[in-house]
């Protein structure tokens, strides 16, 4: 069988310059895994080769075109808009939401149940409270140890009420599922407000809002759900709650 | 040449909530027949779309004004995020072109094509320069999504010689695409 454009070596992927053709396979889609997101981050961080996958999505994006469109359900912008707003309000203040986040909380205790088998989160919270009145006295100690059953430690934590700042020191263990850990302040009202996605690999320094300071107290909860990458789209905990505990001075 | 899409990702990317309504209303449609013609599934190609739009919100997607429009930078991040859902769930949709003809949406498509036409007809030019199985392939890979192995399999040729095939395709679309655009 022989077919002269076949033989026609020079247009073969061959002969195509090596980013040439990385850039087109990436713009096709053709590449898998690892040699994927090498080349989202050359994507990302050379500009050459960026102009080269642009020019690929230039020729290939029109023939889209013969594709007919299909209408939308009535629902989908709701659910966009929806999840930009939590993303807006996680980032700015975790705002409480007074409704779902109670129905959450009711239900704490079967998830306690239902997550038995999860791997263990030990949390250990030192709080120290600023004075209260202008005479110095000395912080009050607070510190919550969050189990669940089953528990080893994973995570220790002790708050700075100064800086307002929640140290974190995981021990062990992961979020193996893609999930993320979202840490929470449950106070007296039981309305659960965020104190953001952890990271259960490194320390780190986790913010607490000045709105939310006077909620720390004894007697407080601290949960942590697993939540979707980037944390909890609707402000109120939506994963499996794999450890609780309550504060407590020390 | 700066589309009013090119205009309102830009804005998307300052922060305008209704910059990026005003791109959901123009191309929200086309992205899920994109989507919706890889995957075969509603559910997964309004997942697709909901992906889009809030990663263009997120960070504008990495879009950049320049050789690309941001129209055909939104069908590839579509097409991607379909394609990554379509190998994840490691089997092809059972009658894709089934589901299409029950969902599409002829008035729009008509307003769409109306915008496109120009577009489509250099493309639809190009595309008829080649050779036939060149062009074949190409297409199926773009709006199917079909990896080599699949295309290789369709056509009963080995990977290499599909391999061959698209770049060669492409290579010369390109040059008759940028040819006239010159």
């Amino acid at each position: 069988m022989s077919r002269p454009d076949d033989t026609d070596r020079p247009d073969s992927p061959e002969a195509m310059p090596p980013d040439e053709a990385l850039a087109l396979e990436w713009a096709l889609g053709m590449l898998a895994g690892a040699a994927r997101q090498a080349a989202e981050d050359r994507r990302r961080t050379d500009p050459a080769f960026a102009g080269l996958c642009d020019r690929w999505v230039a020729v290939l994006a029109p023939l889209s075109d013969e594709v007919p469109p299909v209408a939308p359900s009535p629902g989908l912008w709701a659910r966009i808009s929806r999840t930009i707003e939590a993303d807006e309000t996680a980032a700015r203040t975790p705002a409480p939401r007074p409704a779902p986040a109670l129905r959450w909380w009711n239900s704490l205790a079967l998830w306690r149940g239902a997550t038995a088998a999860m791997a263990a989160l030990s949390l250990a919270l030192l709080l120290a409270r600023p004075p209260g009145g202008p005479p110095p006295q000395p912080p009050v100690l607070l510190a919550a140890t969050l189990t669940a059953e089953g528990g080893g430690a994973l995570l220790t934590a002790a708050l700075d009420p100064g800086r307002r700042e929640v140290v974190l020191a995981p021990v062990s263990g992961d979020a193996a599922d893609g999930r993320v850990p979202e840490l929470w302040l449950i106070p007296a009202d039981g309305r659960p407000r965020s104190l953001g996605v952890i990271d259960l690999k490194g320390a780190q320094r986790i913010a607490v809002p000045a709105a939310m300071a006077e909620l720390v107290a004894d007697g407080a909860v601290l949960a942590v759900s697993l939540e979707p990458q980037g944390g909890s789209p609707t402000g109120a905990p939506t994963g499996p709650v794999v450890a609780t505990g309550t504060l407590a001075r020390i | 040449m700066r589309t009013e899409v090119d205009c309102w990702l830009v804005r998307v990317a300052e922060g305008d909530r209704d910059a990026l309504r005003a791109l959901y209303d123009c191309l929200a449609m086309k992205l899920l027949g994109v989507a919706m013609r890889i995957l075969g599934d509603r559910q997964d190609a309004e997942d697709v779309v909901q992906d889009v739009f809030v990663t263009i919100w997120q960070k504008a997607g990495g879009f950049r004004p320049g050789q690309a429009s941001g129209e055909a930078w939104l069908v590839a991040i579509a097409r991607n995020r379909a394609i990554d859902r379509l190998r994840a769930r490691g089997r092809r949709p059972e009658a894709p072109a089934d589901v299409l003809e029950h969902h599409a949406d002829p008035d729009a498509h008509a307003d769409r094509a109306a915008d496109c036409a120009s577009a489509a007809r250099t493309v639809a030019r190009a595309l008829a320069g080649l050779d036939p199985r060149h062009a074949s392939v190409i297409r199926a890979a773009w709006i199917e999504g079909l990896s080599y192995a699949e295309l290789a399999e369709r056509e009963g040729v080995p990977v290499g010689t599909i391999k061959t095939w698209v770049f060669r395709g492409l290579k010369r679309m390109r040059q008759q695409l940028e040819a006239a655009d010159a």
